[in-house]
């Protein structure tokens, strides 16, 4: 269980406000949200490389707001796989055990085990830049998850490849997940992925976390003419929708975050 | 058919009268055996010209008519060397079918006839530039290779001293040079300081460099620009500052002789001079090296449990050590080099730069010569021997997506 209370966190002159998520375990929750909306910028304090104004971040009921990234147990894989290009692919997945002084017939039994099951036998000689984007994706993955982390965070995972890899690795992903039942915070910008992969969405606008809830709910029953026109509803569709007070497409967010709160 | 046939027969016919007329003069510049040699060449030069030449444009046809007058000019008219004009013609009419040899004919040429005295080492270089331009040829715009071999031969041109030092002593007296005590002692002086200021320099530049890349902070590029100081200030300031700081008579200078540790007549000194110098030249270099290891990977590195420090030994230090060790090598580079700081600050004992210099005050060039091309030559083989070792060092080459687009 995962749960972010009221994160506040500035960086000059963007701001995250008023974040609050609560993550059960084993569920894939994924925030949805054009760029520049600050949902890489939350999943790095997530993962503890920035340190929020206020608010507290929750792993299992214990606070680790003040905690140094390497003492979480957070799994990050970014958009670019950014496996480390002087070690091989055996190497990247191991890398983080060894940074915890495991023992060294554990990471191998460890990675053996994540190179079975996310089959990567077939790249494990070849030399890490070489790698295709998909293949690179899925060390990563595999890299992250050699830790157990109590949260895996993805993101944007697959912006950088093209339509039938993304398709692939979301099938992959899909599959790891219910596999391994790991707690994961995917963030992206694509309607598509998240409706494919998430039980749960969040949207957020401007650095504010608009709507969250089922899936089904969130991408079907958008509750403002920004969001639903970010999710690319039919104009007829968003007409229907109450005007907004607030002017959202100046101020995106603002609208639901008030009436929220 | 027909009508080449008879262009054929005119030309041969001028061809001879021309010749019979220069024969006729009152004071014929030939001998008639030169003559008729004369005579034999030009014919072979017509029938290359006419053979080669038949395919290819009317411009060539003109170039190769400028080459052949600049000949005659050059050999016949103001050097007066038939039997060179011959030789010279007849392998400019052999190789007007092969750019590529015509322009290395050129050269030598150039070199061997005009640039006499320097032969050698302009033929060298300029062959080198000239074949960088045909490798070139298909892979870059004929603007970009004429802007990389102009900046090459200009590059020659200020290289050429030290091309030319290199030509002037055989290899036994740079070998009797190499024997003699002080020479060999002060080579050996010279390697063995400046391999001691890089690593001492590189002990705490590095650190800073990898921070000046991370961090932030207000005034950052004040500090960039105060690591430049010592290339802005002159080596004989630098020499005159740290004499007033260390030398004798100075507090810190008898505090360090008490400690034993004696300013001069020791290494210390030189080093201290040498990393003074040499301090920027790694600083800088090893921080662009840091500032192109991608961010992610460290934020990779560091989710994954490693501490700051482990991400440091493990990611970037690696990823950077190509470029860490290029800046140690121009550090090396600059601290051997270093002669101004260090004639005045820490003349004993004497290294090469200042051994060169009182060879030259005590006995002229011709003396201080054969050390100077044998520093030039270690130090440029070291020099080499660095760069290779830089092409085995780890390389963040693709950025943070480790792998191509599909």
């Amino acid at each position: 269980m995962i749960e972010i209370g009221n994160l506040h966190c500035t960086f000059g002159e963007f701001a995250l406000r008023d974040i609050s998520l609560r993550i059960a375990k084993g569920d894939y929750w994924v925030i949805l949200g054009p760029s520049g909306c600050g949902k890489s910028v939350l999943l790095q304090t997530i993962a503890g490389f920035f340190s929020p104004a206020r608010g507290k971040i929750l792993v299992d009921g214990r606070d680790v707001t003040a905690t140094a990234p390497e003492h979480r147990k957070m799994g990050l894989v970014f958009q670019q796989a950014a496996l480390f290009p002087h070690k091989s692919v055996r190497e990247n997945i191991a890398y983080g055990l060894r940074a915890r002084k495991v023992a060294r017939e554990e990471v191998d039994r460890t990675v053996d085990d994540l190179i079975t099951r996310l089959e990567l036998k077939a790249i494990l000689s070849r030399p890490v830049a070489t790698l295709s984007g998909g293949e690179a994706q899925r060390v990563a993955v595999a890299r992250a998850l050699a830790i157990k982390p109590d949260l895996l965070l993805l993101d944007e995972p697959m912006s950088a490849l093209d339509h039938n890899t993304r398709l692939e690795l979301q099938a992959e992903l899909a599959r790891v997940h219910k596999e391994f039942g790991l707690t994961t915070l995917h963030v992206t910008h694509s309607r598509e992925e998240a409706a494919a992969l998430g039980d749960h969405v969040a949207i957020m606008l401007g650095g504010r976390m608009v709507q969250r809830g089922s899936s089904a709910e969130i991408l079907g029953r958008p509750r403002c003419p920004f969001v639903a026109r970010f999710l690319g509803l039919d104009p007829s569709s968003i007409a229907k929708l109450p005007a907004c007070a607030h002017a959202c497409d100046e101020k995106p967010g603002q609208c639901i975050s008030e009436e929220a709160s | 058919m027909k009508r080449s046939w008879i262009q054929i027969v005119v030309v041969i016919v001028a061809l001879a009268a021309i010749h019979f007329g220069i024969g006729m003069t009152p004071m014929p510049p030939f001998s008639s055996g030169m003559n008729l040699a004369l005579f034999f060449t030009n014919l072979f030069v017509f029938y290359t010209a006419a053979t080669v030449l038949r395919q290819r444009p009317a411009r060539s046809v003109l170039l190769f008519v400028a080459g052949y007058t600049a000949l005659f000019v050059l050999l016949l008219a103001v050097m007066n060397k038939p039997p060179l004009f011959i030789l010279m013609v007849v392998a400019y009419a052999g190789f007007f079918g092969a750019p590529v040899l015509l322009g290395f004919f050129a050269i030598f040429v150039l070199c061997f006839v005009i640039l006499q005295p320097f032969a050698f080492e302009t033929f060298v270089p300029l062959s080198l530039i000239y074949t960088v331009y045909w490798l070139a040829r298909g892979k870059a715009s004929r603007f970009a290779r004429l802007c990389l071999c102009g900046g090459l031969l200009a590059l020659t041109v200020v290289l050429f001293p030290l091309i030319h030092l290199g030509m002037q002593d055989s290899l036994q007296t740079l070998w009797r040079t190499f024997t003699r005590g002080d020479v060999a002692s002060a080579i050996w002086l010279s390697m063995l300081t400046s391999t001691i200021a890089t690593v001492a320099l590189a002990i705490w530049a590095v650190p800073l460099a990898y921070a000046l890349a991370r961090i932030d902070f207000p005034g950052k590029r004040w500090v960039e620009s105060i690591v430049d100081v010592p290339i802005l200030v002159p080596q004989s300031v630098a020499g005159v500052a740290l004499i007033v700081l260390l030398g004798p008579g100075s507090v810190l200078g008898s505090a360090l002789d008490s400690l034993g540790l004696p300013i001069s007549g020791s290494l210390l000194g030189i080093v201290i001079a040498q990393v003074f110098v040499a301090a920027p030249f790694l600083v800088k270099t090893a921080m662009t090296a840091f500032e192109a290891v991608p961010l992610q990977y460290e934020l990779a590195s560091r989710s994954l449990g490693a501490s700051p420090a482990a991400t440091f030994a493990r990611i970037s230090l690696p990823l950077a050590s190509r470029g860490i060790l290029v800046g140690a090598t121009l550090a090396w580079a600059r601290a051997v080099s270093e002669f101004g700081c260090i004639v005045l600050f820490a003349s004993s004992p004497v290294t090469a730069p200042v051994l060169v210099h009182t060879e030259f005050l005590r006995a002229g060039a011709s003396e201080s010569r054969p050390i100077a091309i044998l520093l030039l030559i270690i130090c440029l083989w070291v020099f080499v021997m660095l760069q290779f070792g830089q092409s085995l060092m780890p390389f963040a080459l693709r950025g943070p997506r480790g792998g191509r687009r599909p």
